[in-house]
C-alpha cells in the first residue's frame, strides 16, 4: 500500500509532465511574416499596459512608457518622423546669424482639449513653470535658455546664453502645458485633477487604472493636425505576452521571445520585424580606481576577448547586434561605417595582452605584471548576471580573471553613479538620440554656462584631448553636414580608445497583426513603435512620409 | 505504540555517553516508516551528489561547454542552458548550494536559538525576559515581506539571504528550548543535583541537552525546508543571490527564460531543479515528521494545548 | 485567560509595533540608492529618465528626503499620528489610497482562500482521524504532506500551466477583465470570482494540509482523552461524542491558526501575486522595493504587521468564547 502512494507521487509528475508536454510548440527559430499593407486606420487598438502614473508631465513616472503616454496627450513644438525632427506645434522657425535666438512661428487655430485657444503665452509659460517644478521628462535643463520672449499671440523666441547645436532636439521632447490650468497649481506632482490631462494633443485621456495598470485613450476630434488613425487605444495587463498575443487580446508585442517566433511563420496576417538596435549593453572600466586599464591595448584586448555576436546569440537569442567600438549603433543616422571591427579573436587579445607586458608567469591561468594580478571585480545589475558569467568565462580563456559581483538595479545604479567599480555593465536606451551624447558620455567638455549637466555615465579616468576639442567643437556647429563630419571623427577616436565597449544594441522582434492596423513607424532615435505619435496619426500633411 | 516510543525516549535518556550516539541513531533510524526510510535514502542521496558533484559532473558547472540549449545527449546528460553551460553539473553544485543553505540557515537558527532558549530558561530573570520578548516580537513580524524588504537592502549576496533568513527562524527554537528546560529545571532530580554541588555546565550537559537537542533536531529538519523553500521564493522574486547556482537560481533562470513553456526547453531546463526540489523537500518532511514521531511524541501533544 | 497574559498580549502588540515603525522609518533610508538615482534600466527595453543633479535635488528636498534623519523621524511620527502615511514617490499620491486600491485583492484571495481550506481541511480531517490509521487516511495523509511539501508559487505555476495557457479556462492576469461593461453587480462578481479562482485555489491547496493535520492529530488525540472516554461510558453514541466533545476542543487550535494563517498570507500572498500578477498588496510591496518608494514600503509594512496583529488578537477573542475552560 505504501509503495503505491509512492507511485502514485510518480505518476502525479509525469502526468505534470505530459499535461505540460501538449501545450508546447517544437518551432524555434525567427521568420518574418510575408504580407502586403495592413488596415492604417482602426477602431480599437489593445496594447500591453501596466501603470506608469497618471499621464501628465509631472507625476507620471520617470520610464519611457510614462513619457510617451504623455506625448498622446500633449504636444511638443517640434515632433520627430522616421528621418529627423519635423515642425508641430511651431510651423516653422528662424535662427539669428549667432545661433542665440530662435524665433518660432506658432501654429493657429489651435485649441486646448477644452476648447481654449493655444497661443505663445503657454510656451513661455511652460517654460517658466517648469524652471520651477520639474517634469518627469523633456525638460530643458538651466544653463541653456537665457529667456523666452512672446513676441506676439503666435510667436514665441527663445534666446539661448550660448549656440547649443542640440537645441532643437531638446525642444523635440518639451511638452507644452495649458497656461490657463497649470498656473494655479502649485503642486503639479499631486494634480490628478481630470484637466490636468487637458493637452492639444491627438488623444485625449478616456480611462486610467491605477491598480490594473490600464489606460484607454480616445482620440481627440477637434485635434489641429493629421486625422488620428485610431479611434481608441487601450493599454491593458497582460501576463504572458505571447498567450495575449495569439489570442487577440493584444494587437501588438515587444516582448515575445526570439525562440517562439516560428510560431507565426505561417500566419500571413502577422508581421514581425525589428526594432533598431537603439538600446545597448555597456561594459566600462574605471581606470581611476584600476590604473591598468588606461592602456589602450588592455581595453583593446577586452573588446577582442569579449564575443559580442556569442552574447547576441546567447542572451538576446540572435535579437541583437554586436556592439561598435564607435559606440554609435548602425541604425544612427550618423553611424560611421569606417572604424576598427574588433571581431572575436582571442589570440590577438592575448598577443595584445602580452605586449602590453601582461604574462602568466606563475601557470595559475591569470597574467600578472610587476606582481599584480590582472583580476577584477564585475558588478552587475541581478538582470544582467548571465551576460557577467560569459564575460566571465571568454575573458578567463586569455588570462583575465573576473569575478562577478551581482548587485539590485538601484545599488549598481548608485556603484555606477559614484564611480565604486572596476568594471561594470548597465543596459539602457537612447543610443539613436543625437549624436551630443558622445561628447557628454565621454568627455569632460561643458560649456562653462552648462555647469548642471552631469555625464549620463562614468568614463572614469579616460581622457583624450583630440576627443575634447572635436567635442568643443560638436557642440556648437549648427550646420548639420559639418557637424556630421565632427561626429565621425569623433567616433574613429572612440573605436581606437575604446574607453567603453557596448556589448550589444538589442533588435527585439515586434509582432502585429496587420488586418488589425499596420500603421506602426519607429522615430529615428528610439526602438519602440507603440511610443511613436506618428504611429497613432494618418500619414498625410505635416506628418506625411517623407 | 506510544509505550514503545516512550521506551526509545527513555532508552536514549538513559544512553550516557556519546559513543552510544551510534546505538540511537539505529534504534531511531528502526522506529522509521517506510516513508522516513526512503526520505532517509532520498537526503542520503543528494547529500552524496553534493559532496561527490565534481566525479559526478564531467564539466564545472559555470563552463561554457556546449552550444545553447542543447538537448540532452551523450555530451549533456540533461542538456545544456541557454549559456551553453551543463545542466547535469548544475544540479550537482546545485544541490551543494540549496543545502549549503538550508542547513546553514537551520543549524544556526536551531542550535543558536536552542542555545539561547536553554540559557533563558536556565538563568530565568532579565536574560530570559529580554529573550523571550524578542522571540514575541519576531514572531509576530511579517516574514515575508520583510524578508523581500531586508533581502532587497542588503543586495543579492549568499550570505545576506542565509542572514536573513536566520533572523526569522531562530525564534522557534528559542522557545521551545526554554519551554524544555523549564520543565527539566523543575524536576527533583536537578534540584537533588544542584545540592551535591553540579556544575550547571554539567547540569546543562547531562540532563537538559539531552533532552532538549532531539527537539532541536526535528526542529532542524523543519528550519532545512523552510529556508530552501525560503530560498527559491525569493530567487523567484529575483531577490537571491544570482552568482550562487542553486536549485532556486536555476528555476528563476528557467522561469524568466521568456516564453520558456513555449519552447522545448523547459522539458530539460526546468524538470530537472524543480523536480530535485520537490524530491528534497518531500524527503525533509517524511524524515522530518518521522523524527518527530519516534524523539518526541510530546511535542504533538503539546501543540494543540 | 488571566490578567497577566492580557497584560503580555497587550505588551507584545505595542512593542512589536514599536519595532515596525523602527524597521519601517530605518530601513528603506539605509537601503543604497534612492528613488531619483536611476542610470541605467532594470528591464530590457525600457528606457530610463535619467535626473540630472539638479532635478535630484529638487525631489530630495520635495520629498523631505534632505531633512537630518531625526527631523525624518519626527515628521514620520506626527504624521503617522494623523494618520497620514505620506506621499507614495512612484504613485504620486497619498499612500493610504494606494493601499486602500490593492488590500481589497489581497483580501479577497487571502480570505476566500482561508475559509476554503479551512472548511476542507476540517472535513477532511475529521474523515482522516474517523478512519484513522486505515488506508484511507494512510493515504490522504501521505498525499496532503506531499502537497504542501511544493512551494506555494510552484503550484501556482503548475496550475497557471495547466488551466489558463492549456486548457485556456482561467484568464493569465489580472483581477478583473479591463474596461468590462458590467450588467449588474452579479456580473461583476462572476468577473471578479473567474479572475481569484486559481490565485485562491493556489492559497488553498496550500493551507490546506496544514488544517487538515491540525484537525487529524488534535481530534485523534483529544479521543483519548479521559471526557471523551467519560462521554463513551455513559453510553453516549460515536457520532453525539465526536460532535459535541472531540471536534469542539479539536477545533479551537484550528481557530488559532486561521488566525494567524490570515495573518500571515497578507504579506505572503506575494509570490502567488506575483505569479498570477494580481494586483495586491504584497506584487506592490514589491514593486515598491523595486522603485526604493520609502512611503510605500513603510505604508505597506505597517499595514500588513498592523493586519497580523489584530489577526492575532481576533483568533485569541474567539478562542476565549469556544474555550469552555476560559469561557
Amino acid at each position: 500500500m505504501k509503495k503505491s502512494i509512492l507511485s502514485g507521487f510518480t505518476l502525479v509528475i509525469v502526468a505534470f509532465a505530459l499535461i505540460t508536454a501538449g501545450c508546447t510548440s517544437q518551432d524555434t527559430g525567427s521568420s518574418t511574416g510575408t504580407a502586403t499593407n495592413g488596415a492604417l486606420e482602426a477602431d480599437v487598438i489593445r496594447l500591453t499596459g501596466g501603470d506608469y502614473g497618471y499621464p501628465q508631465p509631472f507625476s507620471a513616472f520617470p520610464r519611457g512608457p510614462a513619457r510617451y503616454k504623455v506625448n498622446m496627450i500633449f504636444d511638443c513644438l517640434l515632433e520627430k518622423d522616421e528621418i529627423g525632427l519635423i515642425p508641430w506645434l511651431a510651423e516653422n522657425w528662424t535662427v539669428s546669424p549667432d545661433g542665440r535666438e530662435y524665433t518660432f512661428i506658432l501654429r493657429e487655430n489651435v485649441r486646448w482639449q477644452d476648447g481654449v485657444a493655444f497661443t505663445a503665452s503657454d510656451v513661455k509659460f511652460t517654460f517658466d513653470y517648469e524652471k520651477e517644478h520639474l517634469p518627469i521628462a523633456g525638460g530643458i535643463e538651466d544653463g541653456i535658455v537665457d529667456r523666452v520672449e512672446v513676441v506676439d499671440d503666435h510667436t514665441v523666441k527663445f534666446v539661448l546664453i550660448e549656440p547649443a547645436s542640440t537645441f532643437l532636439y531638446k525642444l523635440s521632447s518639451l511638452m507644452i502645458i495649458p497656461e490657463h490650468i497649470y498656473s494655479t497649481v502649485s503642486d503639479p506632482a499631486t494634480f490628478l485633477a481630470p484637466d490636468a490631462v487637458t493637452g492639444t494633443g491627438p488623444y485625449r485621456l478616456d480611462g486610467y487604472n491605477r491598480e490594473h495598470g490600464s489606460y484607454r485613450f480616445v482620440a481627440n476630434d477637434e485635434f489641429w493636425g493629421p486625422k488620428p488613425a485610431i479611434k481608441a487605444v487601450e493599454f491593458i495587463p497582460v501576463s504572458d505576452e505571447l498567450i495575449a498575443f495569439e489570442q487577440g487580446q493584444i494587437d501588438f508585442s515587444s516582448e515575445i521571445s526570439p525562440d517562439v517566433m516560428g510560431r507565426f511563420a505561417d500566419n500571413p496576417d502577422i508581421r514581425v520585424s525589428s526594432q533598431p538596435g537603439v538600446w545597448a549593453y555597456e561594459f566600462y572600466f574605471n581606470m581611476n580606481r584600476r590604473p591598468e586599464l588606461n592602456d589602450p591595448k588592455v581595453r583593446q584586448a577586452f573588446a577582442y576577448a569579449i564575443d559580442r555576436n556569442e552574447l547576441v546569440e546567447k542572451i538576446q537569442r540572435g535579437a541583437g547586434k554586436p556592439g561598435n567600438m564607435g559606440i554609435l549603433p548602425e541604425e544612427h543616422i550618423w553611424y560611421n561605417p569606417d572604424q576598427p571591427e574588433y571581431a572575436f579573436d582571442a589570440e590577438r587579445a592575448r598577443t595584445l595582452l602580452e605586449s602590453a607586458g601582461w604574462k602568466d608567469t606563475d601557470g595559475d591561468g591569470i597574467r600578472e605584471r610587476d606582481g599584480k594580478k590582472l583580476s577584477f571585480t564585475l558588478s552587475v545589475g541581478s538582470d544582467e548576471v548571465r551576460i557577467g558569467e560569459i564575460l566571465k568565462d571568454r575573458l578567463g580563456n586569455v588570462g583575465i580573471a573576473i569575478q562577478v559581483r551581482a548587485l539590485e538595479s538601484k545599488s549598481r545604479d548608485a556603484n555606477l553613479k559614484n564611480g565604486d567599480f572596476e568594471l561594470i555593465i548597465a543596459g539602457y536606451g537612447g543610443w539613436g538620440g543625437d549624436a551630443d551624447f558622445l561628447r557628454t558620455r565621454y568627455t569632460d567638455v561643458t560649456s562653462a554656462s552648462v555647469s548642471s549637466l552631469i555625464p549620463q555615465a562614468s568614463i572614469r579616468g579616460y581622457r583624450n584631448d583630440r576627443l575634447n576639442a572635436l567635442a568643443a567643437a560638436e557642440m556648437t556647429e549648427l550646420d548639420d553636414e559639418k557637424r556630421k563630419r565632427i561626429v565621425y571623427d569623433m567616433q574613429t577616436i572612440l573605436s581606437e580608445d575604446v574607453p567603453t565597449i557596448p556589448l550589444f544594441y538589442t533588435t527585439r522582434p515586434d509582432v502585429w497583426y496587420i488586418s488589425r492596423y499596420d500603421g506602426w513607424m519607429n522615430m529615428f532615435d528610439h526602438h519602440a513603435r507603440t511610443h511613436s505619435k506618428l504611429t497613432y496619426l494618418e500619414r498625410t500633411g505635416i506628418a506625411a512620409k517623407r | 505504540m506510544f509505550i514503545e516510543q516512550i521506551s526509545v525516549i527513555q532508552a536514549i535518556r538513559m544512553a550516557p555517553h556519546l559513543q552510544n550516539a551510534a546505538d540511537r541513531l539505529t534504534a531511531t533510524i528502526s522506529k522509521f516508516s517506510l516513508e522516513g526510510k526512503i526520505g532517509l535514502c532520498g537526503i542520503a542521496l543528494i547529500v552524496m551528489m553534493a559532496i561527490f558533484a565534481p566525479l559526478l559532473s564531467a564539466y564545472p558547472p559555470g563552463k561554457i561547454t556546449g552550444g545553447s540549449l542543447e538537448l540532452p545527449g551523450s555530451d549533456h546528460p540533461l542538456g545544456t542552458d541557454e549559456l551553453g553551460m551543463d545542466i547535469w553539473s548544475q544540479i550537482c553544485y546545485g544541490a551543494r548550494m540549496s543545502l549549503f543553505i538550508g542547513l546553514a540557515v537551520a543549524c544556526i537558527a536551531g542550535l543558536g536559538g536552542g542555545a539561547l532558549g536553554i540559557l533563558a530558561g536556565y538563568l530565568g530573570g532579565v536574560a530570559d525576559q529580554l529573550v523571550m520578548r524578542t522571540v514575541d516580537v519576531i514572531m509576530a513580524l511579517p516574514a515575508f515581506p520583510l524578508l523581500i524588504v531586508i533581502s532587497a537592502f542588503m543586495g543579492p549576496n549568499i550570505f545576506n539571504v542565509i542572514f536573513v533568513l536566520v533572523l526569522f527562524s531562530w525564534a522557534k527554537p528559542a522557545r521551545i528550548a526554554r519551554a524544555q528546560t523549564l520543565t527539566i529545571k523543575g524536576n527533583a532530580y536537578i534540584t537533588a543535583a544542584k545540592n551535591y554541588g553540579a556544575t550547571p555546565f554539567y547540569l546543562v550537559r547531562r540532563h537538559i541537552l539531552p533532552e532538549v537537542l532531539p527537539i532541536l533536531f526535528v526542529l532542524i529538519i523543519g528550519i532545512t525546508s523552510y529556508a530552501i523553500m525560503a530560498e527559491t521564493g525569493l530567487a523567484f522574486l529575483g531577490l537571491g543571490d544570482p552568482t550562487a547556482k542553486s536549485w532556486g537560481m536555476m528555476l528563476h533562470y528557467a522561469t524568466s527564460f521568456r516564453s520558456i513553456y513555449f519552447t522545448p526547453y523547459w522539458q530539460w531546463w526546468l524538470i530537472p531543479p524543480l523536480v530535485a526540489l520537490i524530491v528534497l523537500l518531500l524527503c525533509l518532511a517524511f524524515v522530518g515528521r518521522d523524527l518527530e514521531r519516534v524523539l518526541d511524541p510530546r511535542m504533538r501533544q503539546n501543540r494543540g494545548a | 485567560m488571566n490578567e497577566r497574559d492580557r497584560q503580555t498580549i497587550i505588551f507584545r502588540f505595542v512593542v512589536t509595533l514599536l519595532v515596525i515603525v523602527a524597521i519601517n522609518f530605518l530601513l528603506p533610508r539605509m537601503m543604497p540608492g534612492d528613488p531619483f538615482s536611476t542610470m541605467a534600466s532594470d528591464i530590457q527595453g525600457e528606457d530610463v529618465i535619467v535626473m540630472t543633479e539638479a532635478q535630484r535635488e529638487y525631489y530630495f528636498h520635495y520629498y523631505g528626503l534632505d531633512l537630518p534623519l531625526h527631523e525624518q523621524f519626527v515628521s514620520y511620527l506626527a504624521n503617522l499620528a494623523r494618520g497620514d502615511l505620506g506621499q507614495s514617490i512612484q504613485y504620486k499620491m497619498p499612500v493610504v489610497g494606494v493601499i486602500l486600491l490593492h488590500l481589497p485583492w489581497t483580501l479577497l484571495i487571502v480570505l476566500s482562500a482561508t475559509a476554503i481550506s479551512t472548511v476542507t481541511g476540517v472535513v477532511l480531517g475529521v474523515i482522516s482521524a474517523w478512519n484513522r490509521n486505515k488506508g484511507s487516511d494512510r493515504l490522504m495523509m501521505t498525499g496532503l504532506i506531499a502537497f504542501a511539501e511544493i512551494p506555494s508559487f510552484l503550484l501556482g505555476l503548475i496550475l497557471l500551466l495547466i488551466f489558463s495557457v492549456h486548457l485556456r479556462l482561467f484568464p493569465l492576469a489580472g483581477a478583473v477583465t479591463p474596461f468590462a461593461q458590467y450588467a449588474g453587480v452579479l456580473d461583476l462578481v462572476r468577473d471578479v470570482a473567474y479572475h481569484a479562482f486559481l490565485p485562491v485555489l493556489t492559497l488553498s491547496l496550500a493551507q490546506l494540509t496544514g488544517v487538515y493535520l491540525l484537525t487529524r492529530n488534535t481530534l485523534i488525540t483529544v479521543s483519548t482523552k479521559d471526557y471523551i472516554r467519560t462521554a463513551r461510558a455513559k453510553g453516549l453514541g460515536d457520532r453525539i461524542v465526536w460532535t459535541r466533545h472531540a471536534l469542539r476542543n479539536a477545533l479551537l487550535p484550528v481557530v488559532t491558526r486561521t488566525g494567524f494563517v490570515v495573518g500571515m498570507l497578507m504579506g505572503g500572498a506575494v509570490l502567488v501575486e506575483s505569479v498570477f500578477n494580481y494586483p495586491g498588496i504584497g506584487l506592490t510591496l514589491r514593486n515598491a522595493v523595486v522603485a526604493r518608494d520609502y512611503p510605500l514600503i513603510q505604508g505597506i509594512l505597517l499595514i500588513v504587521a498592523v493586519s497580523i496583529l489584530l489577526c492575532n488578537l481576533i483568533a485569541d477573542r474567539i478562542y476565549q468564547k469556544l474555550d469552555p475552560r476560559v469561557a
